[in-house]
């Protein structure tokens, strides 16, 4: 390269969760990578190490890493396992010994730093940033949350680097979704972080406009560099049938309705399982099945809780004494996803939370092109996604009875619907594309490195 | 291997002793142990002392042992510290009390043992709770490791599958056998998998 040709804009992707994770906020952080080396970015993204993911977590997909665009170039900083270290034969003395002093003593020592267990990650990422940044220059720094020690790392960087940094809040920190209020209590040091961070960054992002709204009226002195990238779909990741291959269920078959994802105590339940109850006494819902695919709960125990209130027996199958339909199929691999959207006639939005949760999954949902019944809070924020969906019923209630009509009417959508309404749902999802949501975030970006690149350092 | 060492390998269940030095067995201690029963392993839960087995409803085949055979607060440790903090104050102050009350002339006296009785609950207490039991809740688990040395010997520990450390007062003695007994792994994990899955089909 000769002094005269223009340097590419060069980001240092902030992303713990990255591929081979397969921890949901992972789908965001490699569509932007990805979207951002298409766009002729130099990416190099700070991921979660290795040993964390297999060992911790264990929860990996390999060929999710297959997916990652090759110009992008990942590193591993390291960390501090001590919460996570089982074995006794490696802990050290102070450790085997004096266990509960120990804990104390490290637990003091990163909360003065930064209040998450992640923060050593952070100091790491502190450290290969500014090593990186002196064998070649970054021009931003892009952090996303969870882990929000990673707007942390960005804010130091910017602090000792003088790079400008952008924060994407992939989920919310200091607000608490499924209650609708402050997740810390008044004074606590994430309140600090929080005004910190946002106020020294240069934008700041968010995944729907209710909690873009929330945080510009806590910053206002931010607000104006605030703005709104909703999660979106992949479509390299999900194979959708065309609508005009879309076959309707046969007259006389009882209609399929599916739930797709793990079923949380957040979550209506009761209300789901009661409205469609309801809704198959119906005749044209008549002998209707709504088949969950995906763990019940987050813990093997949890399942039992789950089963009575969806009217099942202890071994998880109908209750012959009272059917409400409720079938479980058990969770179902990212490859299998497309083939489970293809049997469901009806696809059932059931999610926790109020007006600022959105729902990964709704996105997915509706590039289908299928009928959608949503069971959730009516303030939800995905309505302002679903908004135009033209095969979307909901209640704009939790009353079983009225979700039980909006069950009816998109099971009757379901036969009737030909393959130019499911185009026009198809059409309007087109719209929530990975890559078109995140075409504003990178000309915002670009917008925040033209200063420093048409400096002195650029003309060099 | 013989083919008597193969059947005897392959008869004999997994074995699985479990550390809970907390004073009561937190709930997902015994629900740990309960299910590793349930599909067939053999688990030995080491308590201790006897009020920890209090109110513990367990599966009859988890073999229950306690540390300590008395109740903790027996310990000479906690004999010598309440005789010297509490007892022997108390006893001197209110055997003196017993002097000047009712009796005019000693009434100033009296109330300055009053005071005195007073004011030395407050800083037995004082020291009772903030320096003598963060203290001793360092010591206990070394004291416990003591304490359960005859107990280790009789378990044949080296022939066991795992040792599980359930709570962090249990840790330094499990750091020790793992030391000890380098063969056989010690975690603080309540890992089921081993045994639920393989044993459940």
């Amino acid at each position: 390269m000769t002094g005269n040709e223009p340097r590419r804009p060069r980001l240092l992707y902030i992303a713990f969760y990255f591929p081979p994770s397969r921890a949901s906020g992972v789908y965001r952080g490699r569509a932007t990578a990805n979207h951002f080396a298409a766009a002729g970015w130099d990416v190099t993204v700070f991921a979660a190490p290795l040993p964390f993911l297999y060992n911790v977590i264990g929860s990996v997909d390999e060929k999710l890493l297959e997916t990652v665009d090759p110009r992008i170039t990942v590193v591993r900083p390291d960390m501090d396992l001590y919460r996570w270290e089982h074995e006794l034969r490696e802990l050290n003395w102070f450790r085997g010994t004096m266990p509960s002093v120990a804990k104390k003593f490290f637990v003091w020592r990163e909360e003065k730093q930064f209040p998450e267990q992640y923060v050593s990650w952070a100091r790491s990422s502190i450290a290969k940033a500014l090593k990186l940044h002196r064998q070649e220059k970054f021009d931003v720094v892009l952090a996303t949350g969870n882990p929000f020690a990673a707007f942390a790392a960005a804010w130091s960087i910017g602090k000792l680097t003088g790079l400008p940094y952008v924060i994407d809040y992939r989920d919310s920190w200091t607000l608490d979704l499924f209650e609708d209020a402050p997740a810390f209590e008044p004074g606590h040091a994430a309140w600090k972080w929080e005004r910190r961070v946002i106020g020294g960054s240069a934008a700041t992002v968010f995944v729907n406009n209710a909690l873009r709204t929330w945080h510009a009226e806590k910053y206002p002195k931010a607000a104006d560099k605030m703005l709104v990238v909703p999660n979106g779909w992949d479509p390299d990741l999900l194979e959708v049938t065309a609508a005009e291959q879309q076959s309707r269920p046969e007259p006389g078959r009882p209609l399929k309705f599916g739930y797709l994802g793990t079923v949380s105590s957040k979550q209506p339940v009761e209300e789901m399982a009661a409205a469609f109850e309801i809704a198959r006494q119906h005749p044209d819902l008549a002998d209707a099945e709504l088949h969950i695919f995906g763990h019940l709960g987050f813990f093997r125990h949890s399942r039992a809780s789950f089963l009575p209130r969806l009217g099942l027996t202890p071994t998880g199958e109908a209750d012959p004494d009272r059917d409400t339909g409720v079938r479980l199929r058990g969770p179902v691999s990212k490859t299998e996803v497309s083939a489970v959207y293809d049997e469901s006639d009806v696809l059932v939005f059931l999610a926790g939370g109020g007006r600022y949760v959105t729902s990964g999954k709704i996105f997915e949902y509706m590039a289908t092109g299928r009928p959608i019944v949503s069971v959730h809070a009516p303030d939800i924020a995905a309505r302002e996604v679903l908004e135009g969906y033209p095969l979307w019923f909901s209640a704009d209630s939790l009353d079983p009875q009225q979700v039980a009509n909006s069950i009816i009417e998109a099971g009757k959508a379901a036969r009737d619907a030909g393959p130019e309404l499911r185009a026009a749902a198809q059409a309007h999802a087109a719209k929530y594309q990975r890559d078109i949501l995140l075409e504003p975030l990178e000309a915002r970006m670009r917008q925040i490195v033209r200063r420093p690149l048409s400096g002195p350092e650029a003309a060099s | 291997m013989t083919e008597q060492s193969v059947t005897d390998s392959v008869q004999k269940p997994p074995h699985v002793v479990v550390l809970s030095f907390s004073y009561h067995p937190p709930g997902r201690v015994r629900t740990y142990v309960d299910e590793l029963v349930s599909v067939g392993v053999e688990v030995d839960l080491l308590l201790a002392e006897v009020r920890s087995t209090e109110e513990l409803e367990l599966d009859p085949r988890v073999k229950v042992h306690t540390v300590l055979d008395i109740d903790e607060t027996n310990l000479p440790v906690r004999r010598v510290e309440r005789a010297i903090v509490f007892t022997v104050w108390e006893k001197t102050l209110g055997k003196a009390r017993t002097l000047t009350m009712d009796r005019r002339a000693l009434r100033p006296v009296d109330v300055v043992l009053d005071y005195a009785k007073r004011g030395q609950g407050y800083v037995s207490r004082g020291f009772h709770y903030r320096l003598f039991f963060p203290a001793f809740k360092v010591a206990r688990p070394w004291i416990l490791t003591r304490k359960a040395r005859g107990l280790i010997d009789g378990l044949d520990l080296a022939n066991v599958d795992r040792i599980v450390a359930a709570d962090p007062p249990s840790v330094p003695m499990a750091w020790r056998l793992a030391r000890r007994y380098p063969d056989v792994r010690v975690t603080s994990a309540l890992d089921r998998k081993p045994y639920l899955e393989d044993g459940a089909d």
